[in-house]
């Protein structure tokens, strides 16, 4: 197979998971997009001395969180910071989970760039600790302290009339 | 909150995302923008810059059991890490998966291979020529040093020991830690050759690491005890020193040590923080504060300035380094507008040229966009 065909081939193939990924990335579909074009895009580049090696995935995700962080400082007067209260809004509240859902988005969406890419490549792309490390850089240390502390984080400012742990289960129920 | 919640929501957040399918054109299309960008950008207006290239080696592979072969290259050949590419001194370039704001220093090998420390993750990354990772190095200080002749770059690892790599030589050697009190971490001033390695505390140098181990006695007469080596001239010859600053100063006195005469031969407060020229005729001083360089100024010999860089109103100087002996290249930003540029200037500060930008970057408080090798 030549190297665009095979390319085309893996694009067709992952480019609809791609784009989750870097929506849950960035939080924004259009920043999403433009994310993944230019994620494949370095991709391709790198084709020849990617594709053998069995771990295209992986070295997509990683341009892809790198390019983020990147993308993220460009202008630098959008350099990210953490905040530690929730915007003002009144959360949406679905049907079928009460709100929780749309909570926990609000929060996911405050979290600093490189811990919201621990946490979605754990919990959504269902990576190992040492599979997050190897694609983000960092320690298996690091990405035990980060995950733990983002759901300590999400723990602690979910709303408490929305924590699951705080209603009243079947049986419970008066 | 549970795990098993927080999965369901991103999955469920993930799932409703549905974008326009991009074609196999629009990604090579994509591609071939930034290939232009990196071309035309770092590429041909640093190997423009840089006239009289030193050529390096051929691009090895540099894995094997018997090493890179190494090829003795002259100093002066300052490399541009930019956007996730290394431009060598004859132009050649390399991707490199390292992000600017995470990379504290650069250098580049005589052997093609390219040796960064990073901020994030907290390490030293030695890659192989072509790009690739070859290891990654935990250390206690993020801070690589190299040779006059980038033939050799050290490191204080994890354990407090200092290892060498040296070009040809795949992996690196151990050398005895810097001599320090308790777990104080010592720093490595200069890098005299793979056997010899000045050593101190940060703000004095006071021994001398060799194989055999570390200590003062190698150190050389008559050298001042309240001086931290800065650069070696290319000629071994003379040292720049940076004093201890007094009590009235702010950043101190700087000298030259000529270790024929074993004095110190030229002395000055008024420029700080000295690189040699790669004809070791003239060296390069600035103030660094808060990641960013004031006062670029070029002096001779005596120390006497040659000339000054002065930039655009609203924009400060990132970085600096000699881009050849009669030229300088100097990594300019805009505070108010965050836009990069990669300069040169001639040897007394005049005729500027923009070789490349400008182009969005980051907060020059918290990054360099131009990184230069050391």
């Amino acid at each position: 197979m030549d190297r665009d065909t095979d390319f085309t081939a893996y694009l067709e193939a992952r480019q609809a998971r791609l784009l989750r990924t870097a929506y849950l990335l960035t939080g924004d579909q259009h920043q999403a997009e433009d994310l993944l074009q230019t994620s494949l895009a370095k991709l391709y580049l790198a084709w020849d001395r990617v594709r053998d090696r069995g771990s295209v995935d992986a070295y997509v995700r990683r341009i892809m969180v790198n390019e983020n962080n990147s993308m993220w400082r460009r202008p630098w007067k959008r350099r990210e910071t953490a905040h530690e209260t929730l915007p003002d809004t009144v959360p949406v509240i679905d049907t079928y989970d009460e709100g929780v859902g749309a909570a926990v988005w609000a929060i996911v969406q405050t979290l600093p760039r490189r811990a919201r890419a621990v946490v979605v490549l754990r919990y959504y792309e269902q990576l190992s600790e040492a599979e997050t490390a190897e694609v983000l850089g960092i320690s298996v240390g690091t990405v035990k302290s980060q995950t733990s502390r983002a759901l300590a984080s999400l723990r602690e400012r979910t709303p408490a009339e929305l924590s699951p742990s705080d209603r009243p289960t079947f049986g419970e129920e008066e | 909150m549970t795990e098993e919640t927080f999965v369901r929501e991103l999955e469920r957040r993930a799932d409703h995302v549905h974008g326009v399918p991009l074609s196999f054109d629009d990604v090579r299309g994509k591609a071939r923008s930034i290939q232009r960008r990196r071309r035309a950008g770092a590429a041909a207006a640093v190997a423009a810059v840089v006239a009289l290239a030193v050529v390096l080696p051929a691009v090895l592979g540099g894995h094997g059991e018997r090493g890179i072969e190494p090829a003795p290259s002259p100093r002066g050949d300052t490399a541009v890490l930019h956007d996730g590419v290394v431009t060598r001194a004859d132009g050649s370039r390399v991707d490199l998966e390292v992000d600017n704001a995470d990379v504290t220093d650069v250098t580049v090998l005589t052997d093609g291979r390219v040796v960064v420390s990073l901020q994030q993750p907290y390490s030293i990354r030695v890659y192989r020529a072509d790009g690739s990772l070859q290891e990654q190095y935990p250390v206690q200080l993020n801070m690589v040093t190299a040779s006059a002749d980038d033939s050799t770059a050290a490191w204080v690892a994890e354990d407090f020991t200092i290892r060498v790599l040296e070009s040809g030589v795949t992996e690196p050697v151990e050398r005895p830690g810097v001599p320090m009190p308790g777990e104080a971490v010592g720093l490595i001033d200069a890098v005299l050759d793979a056997d010899h390695l000045l050593v101190g505390d940060g703000t004095t140098t006071s021994a001398v690491v060799t194989p055999d181990g570390a200590g003062s006695a190698g150190m050389p007469t008559d050298f001042p005890t309240d001086a931290r080596v800065t650069d070696v001239s290319p000629d071994g010859r003379l040292w720049a020193l940076s004093f201890i600053p007094r009590a009235n100063q702010q950043y101190g006195c700087v000298g030259l040590f000529d270790l024929h005469t074993f004095t110190v031969v030229a002395r000055s407060c008024d420029v700080s923080g000295l690189t040699f020229s790669p004809d070791g005729k003239h060296l390069l001083g600035g103030y660094y504060e808060n990641n960013m360089i004031g006062d670029v100024t070029v002096v001779d010999l005596d120390l006497q300035p040659v000339g000054s860089v002065a930039t655009d109103r609203g924009s400060v100087v990132s970085r600096m380094a000699w881009a050849d002996p009669d030229h300088l290249l100097v990594g300019v930003a805009g505070l108010e507008d965050g836009r990069w540029s990669l300069q040169r200037f001639a040897l007394d500060g005049r005729d500027p040229e923009t070789v490349e930008g400008p182009v969005d970057g980051g907060n020059p408080e918290q990054v360099a966009e131009y990184q230069f090798s050391e």
